[in-house]
């Protein structure tokens, strides 16, 4: 939650075009968006700003989306921040280790309007 | 005392020579050689006694008679000699027989005018006991006959002598020295000095001569087989020392009893002591024959192998191995010893006209090319050396000293020979051996026959093993080339259908958002476009999918989120997508879910998303008019779902083949989009959630496709 009441959700996602929409999806319905691009930037962006729900991207540079989860999941501000993996890639090993970090959700991307991303967010954090 | 010694002399030179024609006659009566030596030696036994007569003093007449006779008997001892020379190792006379024909002309003129005035006209007594002749014309005759053929002779041997090698050789090199020395010598003092110097002083020295010539050839016959004569000797002496032995015995005993009884008895003791020392030795003489015979057998390797005996072991031998080799080897060795063979050579033809010797005990260089050639055109199955046609294959044979040939064949094809070589002993093999020997060799024929063909059995195996392996090998890596092939072929679909997935994420996002009204309010016509816009992103979204799911299914990488969900939802969802499409294409579109449907399942909602989609967009794409309806209905303990259409139908030959990886429906409709993955993709993926699919449908008459999901537990 930020200032102004709005949610805080973190859009993890390496591909310019995908993370522009999400982000315009997600502030049209009413959510203070921030962004990060790769696993670094989003463990240093989620652990400076508060957050409500992470959108997270499994397949992005420098560290990969699951092992930023598992890192920020040692923390205190990570450990029960809601979590929606959002990704192109359907490996099982990659969706256990999710899963196994308490994921709510594990969507593929091409599946998904963002109309029905938005929905499962809002599902998970009510 | 001159006389004395000379009778000596003469009986011992009239023996040796009876002996020596006797014991060469009977070694091998058949035998050319054998007989023309035997004559020559019968010749020189009567011209010992007639020249013993003719130098015995007395009355002119007789004398001359006994010179005469001197003449006559020896008319034959050139052509003889040049006969046996002509002859010699072979068992016929094979001279021209024209010129065989004047040979005999000659001798019988010679020997005629012998008996003439013509020869010597005069004999003349002298007071030391001598005697001078006159020759008169016959002389020359005589003297032609008897130098022409005599040097004749010597040349011939000469010529055989350089020829031969081996054994052949070494015995014609000892005949030549004995032939010539004496009979240069008995020429000289019998004859020259007769003729030309008119003195008969050294003529008792002509027989006696011959014992240089029979010096020679018992060396010969010893040292290097000649006439193979050694066990004759052997056996002869062996029975003169018998005959010596009962003999000494006889004397002893009759000596010793004698003066033993004559103190006791009266006279007729010595006339009984003779009768019971002859009926003794007549009774013991047979036992010590025998006893004498078998130790002479042994040391002269004689003895004869036991038929039955023999035979059978023959037939264990042949039975017992299936390799030729030793097989040969056996068989070889068992000949060898059992009829004490110098050598014997087991060779098996290996291709055409070439041999190989799989067993010899001596290597000696017999398969040169005649030979061979030789061994594949002959035919015969059995047969001695000595009975070859073609000369130089037998002066061959018998210079490496072989004796006996025996073929083996199939009724199809040769398969070798065995050379058999003379016995240790030299002498000939006897006729029951040579039969015993025919006996085996069809025996030995099947044998080998069979071994060599089990060895070509073998060899085709180990090549067929090999070709085999190799074989395996080559489809071993061809197999994970493939394997590697596929693997990459799936990792590069996994790739490019993930690449694929954002940008049409990204198409998909934006037209949604713009049609969910996010930018503001949407012109119809935009409206319309950006709808069309949904509809082949979608059709894209699905080929990637299928794209993606065929190699994941292949590698079993499929990935299931299985959740409980209510059937209806999905369909519903489902049911959206299509609309624009359908309604594009003037169908009619209901959704049929009936009250109080139990529909909870346990599945992957995506996955069946895209099988019943798969199921709708088919419907839409192969029905011009009418309408799609889905519908819902319950089944037992599971939940029925219907994609019904009004189109072509399908017949029952392709209902058979629809849900078969890449099958397409050759329908009306013409236009063959898709990649004929999706019923086959859906297949499995129900089937995963332990459901079922199926298709009801006729020509002409529509279709009916249903999935059915059994209810969550």
């Amino acid at each position: 939650m930020d200032q102004e009441g709005k949610k805080v959700i973190l859009i993890v996602e390496d591909d310019p075009v995908l993370s522009k929409m999400y982000t315009e999806k997600f502030t049209f319905e009413g959510f203070s968006v921030v962004r990060a691009l790769d696993g670094e930037e989003a463990y240093k962006v989620a652990m400076e700003t508060p957050i409500d729900v992470i959108l997270l991207d499994v397949m992005i540079p420098k560290m990969s989306g699951i092992d930023f989860l598992e890192k920020f999941r040692k923390e205190a501000k990570g450990k029960d921040i809601v979590v929606i993996v959002l990704t192109n890639l359907a490996d099982d090993n990659e969706k256990k280790r999710a899963l196994g970090l308490g994921v709510k959700e594990y969507l593929v991307k091409a599946m998904q309007t963002p109309e029905q991303v938005v929905t499962a967010v809002k599902k998970y954090l009510n | 005392m001159f006389i004395d010694f000379g009778v000596l002399v003469v009986s011992l030179t009239f023996v040796a020579n009876l002996i020596i024609a006797f014991l060469v006659y009977s070694k091998n009566p058949r035998s050319a050689s054998n007989i023309l030596l035997s004559l020559l030696a019968f010749v020189l036994m009567s011209w010992t006694v007639s020249n013993y007569l003719a130098l015995l003093p007395g009355e002119e007449g007789v004398r001359l008679f006994w010179v005469r006779a001197v003449m006559f008997v020896t008319s034959p001892m050139g052509p003889l000699i040049y006969l046996f020379a002509a002859t010699y190792p072979d068992k016929k006379i094979t001279i021209d027989k024209n010129l065989y024909f004047f040979v005999l002309l000659s001798t019988a003129i010679v020997a005629g005018l012998s008996l003439t005035p013509y020869v010597f006209s005069n004999l003349q007594n002298l007071p030391d006991g001598g005697f001078t002749l006159k020759p008169g014309w016959g002389i020359v005759l005589y003297g032609l006959n008897l130098m022409g053929f005599l040097t004749w002779g010597f040349v011939k041997l000469i010529q055989n002598y350089r020829r031969a090698n081996g054994m052949l050789r070494k015995q014609l090199g000892s005949i030549l020295w004995g032939i010539v020395l004496s009979f240069s010598l008995m020429v000289l003092t019998n004859f020259i000095a007769v003729v030309i110097f008119n003195s008969i002083k050294l003529t008792f020295l002509g027989p006696p001569f011959t014992l240089i010539m029979i010096g020679f050839m018992a060396y010969a016959i010893v040292k290097h087989k000649f006439l193979d004569m050694r066990l004759v000797i052997a056996r002869t002496l062996s029975y003169a020392f018998l005959l010596f032995v009962v003999g000494l015995i006889y004397v002893v005993s009759f000596y010793l009893l004698g003066t033993l009884l004559q103190s006791i008895f009266n006279t007729y003791a010595a006339t009984t002591i003779q009768i019971i020392i002859t009926l003794f030795i007549a009774f013991t003489f047979e036992t010590v024959r025998k006893r004498l015979e078998k130790i002479t057998d042994r040391i002269f390797f004689q003895s004869v192998p036991d038929q039955d005996e023999f035979l059978r072991e023959i037939g264990d031998i042949s039975s017992s191995t299936l390799s030729p080799l030793l097989l040969a080897s056996n068989i070889s060795r068992k000949i060898m010893q059992d009829f004490h063979t110098e050598k014997v050579k087991f060779i098996v033809r290996n291709s055409d006209n070439n041999f190989e010797p799989i067993y010899q005990n001596e290597e000696d260089n017999v398969l040169n090319n005649e030979i061979c050639r030789w061994f594949v055109s002959n035919t015969e199955q059995f047969f001695l050396v000595e009975d070859i046609t073609d000369e130089n294959i037998r002066r061959f044979f018998r210079d490496k000293l072989y004796y006996l040939i025996i073929r083996f064949a199939t009724k199809e094809k040769l398969l070798g020979y065995m050379l058999i070589g003379d016995k240790k002993s030299g002498s000939d093999y006897l006729t029951q051996e040579l039969s015993l020997l025919e006996l085996i060799a069809s025996n030995i024929s099947v044998a080998l026959n069979n071994t060599l063909q089990f060895s070509e059995i073998q060899r085709f195996n180990v090549k067929l093993e090999e070709e085999v392996k190799k074989a395996t090998t080559d489809l071993r890596s061809a197999n994970e080339r493939l394997i590697e092939m596929d693997k990459r072929k799936d990792e590069f679909l996994s790739m490019a259908a993930h690449e694929l997935r954002a940008p049409l994420t990204a198409i998909k996002g934006y037209v949604s958002m713009i049609l969910e009204g996010d930018t503001g309010e949407v012109p119809p016509k935009a409206r319309e476009f950006l709808a069309d816009t949904t509809v082949i992103n979608e059709r894209l979204i699905r080929l990637v999918n299928n794209m993606l799911n065929v190699s994941r299914i292949e590698e079993n990488r499929m990935v299931y989120q299985l959740e409980e969900e209510n059937l209806s939802r999905i369909a519903q969802m489902v049911f959206s997508v299509f609309k624009v499409e359908a309604e594009r294409k003037s169908l009619g579109y209901k959704l049929e879910i009936p009250q109080d449907l139990r529909d909870r399942v346990q599945v992957d909602s995506d996955k069946l998303q895209e099988v019943i989609g798969n199921l709708v967009s088919n419907a839409i794409k192969y029905t011009e008019s009418g309408s799609i309806t889905i519908k819902l209905s319950q089944a037992s303990e599971a939940v029925r779902l219907e994609v019904i259409d009004t189109g072509p139908g399908i017949s029952k030959e392709e209902q058979a083949k629809l849900f078969q990886k890449f099958y397409r429906v050759e329908s009306a409709v013409g236009k063959t989009t898709g990649t004929g993955l999706g019923l086959y993709i859906s297949k499995l993926i129900v089937e995963k959630f332990n459901g079922r699919i199926g298709v009801e449908s006729d020509s002409g008459k529509g279709s009916r496709f249903w999935i059915e999901i059994p209810l969550a537990k």
